[in-house]
């Protein structure tokens, strides 16, 4: 019994974790104090040396504080606030709003449309999905839309910017999958325009099968004369397209790295604050603060899942976790990935994606390293950026699936008094089956993902 | 008990100009980083003059200088409750029971776990300062023990950050203080990344 006790050590580990968790305590101190708790217990059968904690301490420098690629981190959380406290999207989306006019379902399809080019600069979901909400619903709901085609619209133009690159979330992906975040950011481009397109094409089908549900513009709203209309896309246009050419044209073109676009997007995104004279020692102490304290949290967050996945390597996980899969028969590596994919979705959820990233992949990398899908995807090495962007389209799901979804959270907070949670969760269902739509093209079809990277030479 | 509280909001302090402070790093980071880029576009056209800039010392202090920034808001984050928490299953209960949960994960998690890395950071730092440590590449930095101190001192940042909320968590656990008395956290925490 206590044999069996210890050879499964890990994996109580794991188990552990896993309830702990959900006593509401801090998730890095709950990863952090389980790896300690369970360092000491193998400590005592002689599994584990006291003497390896102070690996903790060389983990944390070279994987996360001596690593040039996560420094893009508070950077590209600094160019979102920034981004997001100009005004520079408000002024975006009457534009878009204006020159799609005339298709139908115009105000949604802007949506859309603007939460496609949004989620490139702004790259967090909170802030896009809010930002979405608090402009466009009141105006949606006031042309007459369906209420419940409103919320679909907004979460799902909002939540795609945990998706489109340079998100965030992609950065800490590749990293915990080592490998490059440049061709992590190529290859999640097109599964992005992927669903932005199945969004569209819902939304306009919807539009022009039944009209209540998406009334036109009238055409006396926005600018009546031709140089008003070009000023308007000019200065709604103009600096977002500008931001999103030099943050990802620079990446792809393999002038800059992730980290330096993100500093190059931050110096645009204040250059463009400043033309629109909203630059002010106010809104750039605001943008400061809530970009350290987004930082802050994510980096101690990686303190404390250093310390639970090298004590979990450190009994031995890697090989148990595989033996366990296989036990219970789960040892092809198609049912090893959607294995992986149905936690991942299942754990979306309670979890934020942070905790997903740095809990659940180092756990399952190295299973993951052993899966060879050559025949599939025409080469080993094009596994990770192809995995990677299952995992963040998987993940983007979960985030609006009902009845957890953390974007219906963030609906619920900024939806007029009208719309109740019931409203939010049927609007969600539409959007939520193209999600599954959309994730299942990309795993039959790899190469949605791998066309981009491939031609832009990251893979090789 | 009250002096205990007066020092929390002391410490509480302390860390919030630290925090405050250091958060201009932000903006040396993106001008280090936008220099770097700038002249190595610009080298071929100027040879003499920027080929020989000092380029792995540039890129070495960017990830210097974000070391330094979470480091440095750490302890902070804390003691704001900027920390992520899953507790959809619990947000129903008391707020006392909360404390409660909190205070055992403190005593039992979190205060254990800081000081083991404390004690073998100590050790960590000092390897760097008496061996002297340098860049391992070629051109890179020298005095690698002053970003490893950083460090170390961001962990102990993040010890007293845990010993502030545990002192206002006993205040009002044990000490008949209100929760806005003794300045409690516990809600939930929307994270915007």
């Amino acid at each position: 019994m206590l044999d069996l006790f210890v050879d499964n050590l890990a994996l109580i580990m794991f188990i552990t974790m896993f309830f702990v968790i959900f006593v509401g305590a801090p998730v890095a101190f709950v990863l952090a104090g389980s790896g300690l708790l369970f360092g000491l217990i193998g400590w005592y059968f002689g599994v584990f040396k006291l003497i390896q904690f102070s690996t903790i301490n060389f983990r944390m420098w070279g994987g996360v504080a001596a690593d040039p690629i996560l420094v893009s981190i508070p950077m590209f959380i600094f160019m979102g606030a920034i981004l997001e406290r100009s005004g520079s999207a408000k002024d975006m989306l009457s534009a878009t709003e204006i020159l799609l006019r005339r298709v139908p379902g115009g105000l949604a399809v802007a949506v859309m449309v603007m939460g496609t080019i949004l989620a490139a600069p702004i790259g967090v979901v909170g802030a896009a999905v809010v930002m979405l909400s608090v402009i466009a619903m009141p105006q949606m709901l006031a042309s007459g839309y369906d209420k419940r085609l409103a919320v679909g619209t907004v979460a799902a133009a909002g939540t795609l910017g945990i998706l489109i690159p340079p998100a965030i979330m992609l950065v800490v992906l590749a990293e915990m999958l080592q490998t490059s975040a440049g061709a992590v950011f190529a290859a999640a481009t097109m599964p992005g325009l992927v669903l932005s397109g199945l969004y569209l094409s819902y939304i306009i089908g919807v539009a022009i099968l039944k009209p209540e549900m998406a009334p036109r513009i009238p055409d006396d709203y926005g600018p009546q004369t031709r140089a008003e209309f070009w000023h308007t896309m000019l200065y709604g246009l103009g600096p977002m397209t500008f931001l999103m050419v030099i943050v990802l044209g620079s990446i792809f073109a393999g002038w800059a790295t992730a980290t330096e676009s993100a500093a190059v997007g931050c110096f645009g995104a204040m250059l463009m604050a400043m033309v629109n004279r909203r630059l002010t020692l106010t809104m750039l102490t605001e943008a400061m603060t809530d970009t350290c304290r987004n930082n802050g949290l994510v980096f101690f967050l990686f303190l404390g899942a250093t310390g639970f996945s090298f004590v979990f390597r450190a009994l031995g996980g890697d090989d148990l976790m595989i033996a366990t899969l296989a036990h219970f028969g789960i040892d092809t590596k198609w049912e090893i990935l959607l294995f992986i994919m149905v936690l991942i979705f299942l754990l979306g959820f309670p979890f934020e994606w942070i905790e997903i990233c740095l809990i659940v992949i180092p756990v399952f990398a190295p299973v993951l390293l052993k899966l060879d899908f050559a025949d599939h995807l025409g080469d080993k090495a094009y596994f990770m950026p192809w995995f990677a962007t299952l995992v963040a389209v998987n993940l983007q799901t979960a985030f609006m699936t009902p009845p957890f979804g953390a974007t219906l959270f963030y609906m619920k907070g900024t939806v007029p008094p009208g719309i109740t949670m019931s409203d939010i969760y049927k609007g969600m269902y539409p959007f939520v089956f193209l999600q599954v739509v959309g994730l299942g093209l990309c795993l039959y079809f790899p190469g949605i993902s791998l066309w981009l990277p491939r031609i832009a030479g990251l893979l090789d | 008990m009250h002096a205990f509280l007066a020092l929390a909001t002391a410490s509480h302090r302390f860390l919030e100009i630290i925090a405050k402070s250091s958060m201009w790093l932000l903006i040396v980071l993106m001008c280090v980083t936008i220099f770097d880029v700038i002249c190595r576009k610009l080298a071929p056209i100027f040879p003499d003059t920027l080929a020989f800039m000092p380029y792995s010392k540039l890129q070495e202090l960017e990830w210097h200088l974000h070391t330094a920034l979470f480091s440095f808001w750490m302890g902070y984050n804390y003691v704001i409750n900027a920390h992520p928490r899953v507790d959809s299953y619990v947000e129903n209960l008391s707020l006392r029971t909360r404390a409660w949960i909190e205070f055992f994960c403190l005593l039992l998690f979190a205060i254990p776990y800081m000081y083991v890395v404390i004690y073998y950071g100590w050790d960590f730092w000092w390897q760097s300062w008496i061996s002297n440590e340098v860049s391992d590449a070629a051109l890179g930095l020298s005095h690698r023990w002053v970003i490893k101190g950083i460090y170390f001192i961001g962990l102990l940042l993040m010890m007293l950050g845990l010993l502030t909320v545990l002192v206002r968590l006993m205040a009002f656990l044990f000490g008949g203080y209100t929760a806005e008395q003794a300045d409690v956290r516990l809600g939930h925490v929307q994270v915007d990344v």
